[in-house]
């Protein structure tokens, strides 16, 4: 029973919604701070201006706001990764992938190439808007809301305003 | 140290386990097709909601955690990831998951985008960001400090919304 349970692909995102409400809520209170993603990128935006020698390491926001320090979300980050990767191993979902399972036609060098830039600039609008609305889905999301923050309210309901439009023009163009 | 590493551990397992890793399944809610993530949030805010209106009974709640609500920003903010996560599929959650999980085009290009994205925030932040959240700023802001209902209600509200939504989806298989 146990072991089919660690084995199986998928849980019900019932379940496994209601434990990551939890785990966010017990993060805002001992971790003092949002179960969030979208903050690491920016500390790792801060860390590779400083060692890369970019040019944006000067600008004032990576230097006072964001300074290239290990944070809470960076060590979040390696757990993360840690957790995600024991999850697929154990589920034998674990694979190199260039491209997604699902939702591509081909694997030909042009769909990799494709994939790659899509996710690329889509990456810039993700971690751009993010970083405007002061948190992702689960930072803003799912913590925001949970601490009946309106901001969380109206960046959900934005954030799907935006995505479902823009998910059926998608589905039309392929 | 410890802490973050085992609550991104957790997250990062959880978020695997709903398949949220995988693209499609992000994709595919927008569309309707698979309404994984829309369980997924719906249960992790409404056992969020109810955690955190127990901690907040405690006073154990601290202001680090809470958002700051400018709502023209997280409407914004939010309205560009939506148009992102539409089309790629990731958000900076799923994205740590999917690296997690042997995704390649996450862990390259995925990364460099966020990274992007995090430097044009960076660059953008003192001339613009900075104007555009003191629209209708309010530090830590929540619904009870909004409209003087008790916390209580909004939580056995989304309760109710949850276990209504958990009912209907069975009834009909969506």
């Amino acid at each position: 029973m146990i072991s089919r349970v660690l084995t199986a692909k998928t849980w019900t995102p019932w379940v496994t919604g209601a434990l990551t409400g939890l785990l966010a809520a017990l993060c805002c209170v001992y971790g003092k701070t949002v179960l969030g993603a979208s903050g690491g990128f920016i500390t790792a935006a801060s860390f590779a201006g400083k060692y890369l020698n970019m040019p944006w390491q000067d600008l004032l926001y990576f230097k006072f706001v964001k300074p290239p320090v290990i944070s809470f979300q960076l060590i979040q980050f390696t757990g993360m990764i840690l957790g995600s990767f024991t999850a697929a191993y154990l589920s034998s979902d674990f694979k190199l992938r260039l491209t997604p399972d699902e939702g591509m036609r081909g694997r030909s060098r042009s769909d990799i190439i494709k994939r790659w830039l899509t996710i690329f600039f889509c990456g810039i609008l993700v971690e751009f808007g993010a970083s405007i609305a002061g948190g992702c889905t689960s930072g803003l999301g799912i913590s925001g809301i949970i601490q009946q923050s309106p901001a969380g309210f109206l960046f959900f309901a934005a954030a799907f305003a935006a995505a479902v439009p823009t998910a059926l023009i998608m589905k039309r163009l392929r | 140290m410890l802490l973050p590493l085992i609550i991104g551990f957790i997250f990062g397992f959880l978020l695997q386990r709903t398949g949220l890793g995988h693209s499609y399944k992000v994709i595919g809610q927008f569309t309707f097709r698979d309404n994984t993530m829309l369980k997924f949030m719906v249960s992790a805010i409404a056992f969020g909601m109810i955690t955190i209106s127990l901690f907040a009974d405690e006073n154990m709640l601290s202001a680090s955690s809470m958002p700051d609500t400018y709502a023209l920003g997280n409407i914004i903010g939010g309205a560009i990831l939506g148009i992102g996560m539409a089309i790629a599929g990731v958000c900076p959650g799923t994205l740590i998951t999917g690296i997690g999980q042997g995704n390649i085009d996450y862990l390259v290009p995925g990364v460099l985008g966020f990274l992007t994205g995090g430097v044009l925030f960076g660059y953008s932040f003192n001339p613009y960001f900075l104007k555009l959240s003191a629209i209708g700023f309010s530090k830590g802001l929540t619904l009870e400090q909004l409209t003087g209902a008790g916390h209580w209600m909004f939580s056995v509200e989304m309760l109710i919304i949850a276990a209504s939504a958990f009912l209907i989806t069975r009834k009909f298989d969506i």
